[in-house]
């Protein structure tokens, strides 16, 4: 309906510098205008539309619940006054003219950077799209989005309340990234993925500084390209862009030779700048673009593309790991964290994430962990999950586009997952297996990854976006399928010039030193062409197979990725703590002191060949953490010496938590008792609180950490359901100690509880007249607070 | 626009810290060096500002041409013999706040020196733009005061959403603020610099506004963060 085959359809230019021209800028909400003086806005309407726009839009760009607090506005009130002003342009000028519900960023920011859930976002837009459909637009157009969260919240609340076609436009800055770091592969991969209508860049910079970053973005999708650049680059000084119409006009319709189909402008063009434009675009027609066949993923800040063998990390999985399942039952994400990291510094460049736990709510569960994973890392994820509920969860909150493991050849398990998989615009893994169970041999598996491909293509699902497992099967058990995988592999991708996918480590289960096979296997794999190997990222042999194999297949161009990370590994001598400072003391008093890690740790596998681990904790690591606690009180070291201290011990923790759960012993009973920390409802500054906690982790007690923007309720829930004795809330501004007053009332009302509290604006005074039983000033003050309430 | 930060001052750092003049050892030094050079990689200063007559009323100033009115005495003060106001503000952008998220989860001592990383960053960035304003100032003879954002003395931190959508900030550097008007990206600052056509006679001390006073460990060791 929008799109007009080999030719440009040109969108309008401004709305803000016309208002601005027109002297009705300075209302808070510009949009009101559209009430107070409907006759000029729909001029301007009327002006874009004598310039040559085909599709106009309505003045709503700030028009949501948000923005309109504390005024006497509704959405719907505005939204349809303005399709109603925009209606009366078209009715008056020509009626062939498409409206536009214009939508842009909501104005706060998503978690967790900010405090606006992704829940709370797609209520925002819902309330505007439904608006804008009910008003009679034809299309909806997302723009100026710096975040592709928030936007694919308002994409999927345009998809799930509306049937209006979407375009979907970012804004970018010179380096290619928006704001949010979002780079132009990722926003093409992801909006691609979700179905909009079209994809675009407009607004931040003047034509010329976009241009390159169309090409970008040529590269990425197939999807029709909408292009609004601003009249040139502000003057920080007046504000007002620098280029006239006609240079605008020349650059701006070179995008044409790019193939960009939708074309006008933003900040600062006027109804001259779109006629200059339509007059420079007269008689041309969009180039021809080349079709986009690419296997990639993505984190909003990060693509990878499957162009080269790519490691997926494969340690977020409870499945035979007790320490981890241990986290997941405890709700220890932070434990879930470290790993991720851990793998992504060892050279995984994918994560799969599997919560499959008996007894916990998976679909849950699954979306907090990848939430939270994405919070601190930028790798894209696998969703690991047979269940179509935790994979939606999941598929619904990641911010990029995912890999889905899996689905296989059953009829009812394509039937139900690859719709899924298709709405979300995934990528997804084919399990060669189906109804008559496990293939015995290559060719059943070729056909099997046959069936996956075509049914995935009827979903709309293209070939790309499938990746062929031809299973790994357990060689001390079925010897002669080892070879049968690797023929299945070759095939595969022969036959289909599909990217394939194997879990590596399964092929030496029941054998001792298994990573010898896992090693081997690996290698005669990545020859017959694997592309994604599941494995273990901190086995170094397993990293060092692919690294070796890029080297040999030429996918490492002069060896120089091999030459730096293994030059490196050469250079590392085998003693060196984390720091650099080689000493002959190895105590587990110098490690901690000091802050040594991995000291730390090798002195406590050390000391528990002949201490008991309560010994080790009560006489050593505690001890010597306070010490520690003790000199920061006095100056002699600084904060991040009390850090690397706590951090020292926590290795000796760990090391002692290993032994025990080798041993199938409960940890419990080392906890000297739990404290919950959290950080108030309303703040999202919890630095204090993760300082705190540290440190009291590391000095024996067991920490909930309820995290930062907590709700009075879940702190007291928290605290009653844990019995927990102790709690510490921290608060950074005085607009939130207010919040941390209403946490304590509540809590006081309800147990029997102590509670610290700590924050930049509090005093000692100040916190016991709100009621906190103790004003911890830092972490050391926190520590003694701990001691004296679980020793009375 | 992008404002260029090309270097940190160690000190600033290890003062935000809580240092206090021991013994910092070598390999603490190598990665708070580390710190600072991957904090200068990261951030994306950038900076709005727009000028604006004010007017004088009993108990506030109001900044005309946009509905915003800023209560109390101490911006009164701070304001005594200025006609005009800049309001600016300066992000150092959302990627800083993940590296430092990142840092915390992954190695907590790194997460805190990119933290004081961060913070000075983002005064030394407030530090450039207003030595551009206040170069602005003298070339038309004119005199700035220093810096005073919302949250300080009696001016509320309420003011920030709209002082922030006056300098349509989110669209302009990305910076918003949240229900709480804390703002984000969290290494952000919102000021008001006051244009006199006379010189500023009162000393301003910073202090005397901050809403830290009380309680900052800077302040009474007699090393105040604005020197």
């Amino acid at each position: 309906m929008l799109e007009m085959k080999n030719k440009i359809t040109l969108l309008d230019g401004a709305f803000g510098t016309m208002l601005q021209q027109k002297g009705l800028l300075t209302a808070t909400v510009p949009e009101a205008n559209n009430l107070t003086h409907p006759e000029i806005i729909t001029e301007i309407h009327r002006e874009y539309i004598r310039s040559g726009a085909e599709i106009i839009y309505a003045s709503t760009f700030g028009v949501n619940r948000y923005k309109l607090e504390g005024t006497s506005y509704s959405v719907s009130q505005l939204v349809e006054a303005a399709v109603k002003n925009a209606q009366m342009a078209r009715d008056a000028e020509n009626p062939q003219v498409k409206i536009a519900l214009d939508c842009g960023p909501i104005g706060k920011m998503m978690k967790p950077n900010g405090d606006m859930s992704f829940e709370e976002a797609y209520q925002i837009f819902e309330e505007i799209v439904s608006a804008g459909e009910q008003a009679g637009v034809d299309l909806i157009v997302f723009e100026t989005f710096t975040d592709l969260a928030e936007m694919k919240a308002g994409i999927l609340a345009a998809k799930e309340h509306t049937n209006l076609p979407i375009f979907a436009s970012m804004s970018f800055e010179a380096n290619g990234r928006t704001f949010a770091g979002v780079p132009i592969s990722a926003a093409a991969l992801t909006l691609s993925g979700l179905g909009v209508s079209a994809v675009g860049i407009n607004c931040s910079l003047g034509p010329e500084q976009i241009l390159p970053l169309a090409a970008e973005l040529a590269k990425w999708t197939n999807l029709p390209i909408l292009i609004k650049p601003n009249a040139g680059l502000p003057n920080p000084e007046t504000d007002q862009y620098e280029i006239t119409p006609e240079e605008f006009a020349e650059i701006t319709a070179r995008f044409a030779d790019l193939g960009a189909v939708f074309i006008g402008g933003c900040c600062g063009t006027t109804p001259q700048y779109i006629s200059a434009l339509r007059d420079r675009l007269s008689g041309k027609r969009p180039a021809a673009r080349q079709a986009v066949h690419r296997t990639a993923l993505c984190s909003a800040e990060r693509t990878v593309e499957i162009d080269e063998v790519r490691i997926v990390g494969e340690r977020i999985n409870p499945t035979g790991k007790k320490r981890f399942k241990t986290a997941l039952a405890e709700h220890d994400i932070a434990y879930i964290l470290t790993q991720a990291l851990e793998q992504t510094a060892a050279g995984a460049e994918i994560l799969d994430v599997n919560v499959g736990l008996p007894g916990l709510e998976e679909a849950a569960v699954m979306a907090e962990v990848v939430e939270a994973i994405q919070s601190v890392s930028n790798v894209p994820l696998q969703i690991d999950s047979g269940d179509p509920k935790t994979i939606e969860a999941a598929l619904r909150i990641y911010n990029g586009k995912a890999l889905v493991n899996s689905v296989n050849g059953e009829d009812r398990n394509l039937e139900t997952l690859l719709p899924i998989v298709r709405k979300y615009g995934a990528a997804v893994i084919g399990l060669t297996l189906d109804e008559n169970g496990l293939p015995q041999t290559a060719e059943e598996r070729v056909r099997i990854a046959e069936k996956i491909i075509r049914k995935a293509g009827e979903y709309g699902i293209p070939k790309e976006d499938v990746i062929i497992d031809c299973l790994t099967l357990t060689v001390s058990a079925q010897q002669e399928q080892a070879m049968e995988t690797l023929k299945a592999v070759r095939m595969v991708k022969e036959h289909f010039g599909v990217k394939t996918v194997l879990g590596v480590s399964n092929i030496s289960f029941g054998l001792p030193d298994r990573e010898t096979i896992n090693t081997a296997f690996l290698t005669l794999a990545l020859g017959q062409g694997l592309d994604l190997p599941i494995i273990n990222p901190n086995v170094r042999s397993m990293t060092g197979a692919v690294d070796a194999f890029k080297v040999l297949s030429g996918q490492d161009k002069n060896s120089e990725r091999y030459i730096s990370i293994h030059n490196q590994i050469q250079s590392e001598k085998p003693v060196v703590p984390d720091g650099g400072s080689v000493s002959s003391d190895s105590s587990l008093e110098y490690a901690i002191a000091n802050g040594l890690r991995q000291i730390a740790a090798e002195a406590t596998i050390q000391l528990l060949k002949t201490m008991e681990p309560a010994e080790i904790i009560d006489q050593i690591l505690i001890p010597t953490l306070e010490k520690a606690g003790t000199r920061f009180e006095k100056g002699e070291i600084f904060l991040p010496q009390l850090i690397q201290s706590a951090g020292a011990a926590q290795a000796g923790f760990e090391e002692i938590r290993k032994t025990m759960t080798r041993s199938s012993q409960s940890d419990a009973n080392l906890s000297k008792g739990k404290i919950v920390l959290a950080t108030v409802k309303g703040d999202i500054h919890d630095i204090g609180k993760n300082i705190v906690k540290v440190v009291l982790e590391n000095s024996g007690y067991q920490i909930i950490d309820l995290g930062k923007d907590v709700p009075v309720e879940v702190v007291r829930q928290a605290v009653l359901r844990e019995n927990v004795k102790l709690v510490g809330l921290s608060a950074l501004m005085t607009t939130t100690v207010k919040n941390m007053a209403e946490t304590i009332r509540d809590l006081k009302n309800h147990s029997e509880c102590r509670i610290m509290v700590g924050g930049a604006v509090l005093t000692k005074d100040y916190a016991l007249s709100i009621g906190a039983d103790y004003f911890a000033k830092d972490a050391k003050a926190a520590m003694d607070i701990a001691k004296k309430v679980f020793e009375e | 626009m992008k404002i260029d930060v090309e270097s940190l001052d160690e000190r600033e750092i290890l003062r935000t810290m809580g240092y206090r003049g021991s013994e910092i050892p070598t390999d603490l030094e190598s990665l708070i060096q580390r710190c600072i050079r991957q904090t200068l990689d990261t951030i994306q200063p950038r900076a709005v500002f727009r000028r604006f007559p004010i007017e004088k009323d009993a108990d506030s100033i109001r900044i005309q041409g946009t509905d915003l009115i800023l209560p109390g005495t101490s911006i009164q003060k701070h304001l005594e013999t200025s006609n005009e106001v800049w309001l600016f503000a300066v992000t150092v952008g959302q990627g800083t706040d993940k590296l430092i998220r990142t840092a915390l989860s992954e190695k907590p001592e790194e997460g805190v020196i990119l933290d004081s990383c961060a913070a000075i960053a983002v005064e030394t960035a407030a530090d450039k733009l207003q030595e551009m304003l206040r170069e602005t100032a003298e070339r038309e003879g004119k005199f700035i005061t220093s810096r005073f954002s919302p949250g300080y003395g009696d001016l509320p931190l309420t003011v920030q959403r709209n002082f922030l959508t006056i300098l349509d900030t989110s669209r302009k550097i990305g910076l918003t603020v949240t229900e709480s008007f804390l703002m984000v990206p969290s290494k952000s600052v919102s000021a008001i610099i006051g244009i006199s056509p006379t010189e500023i006679q009162t000393k301003q001390n910073p202090c005397d506004g901050c809403i830290l006073r009380t309680t900052c460990e800077l302040r009474k060791a007699g090393t105040p963060c604005w020197k």
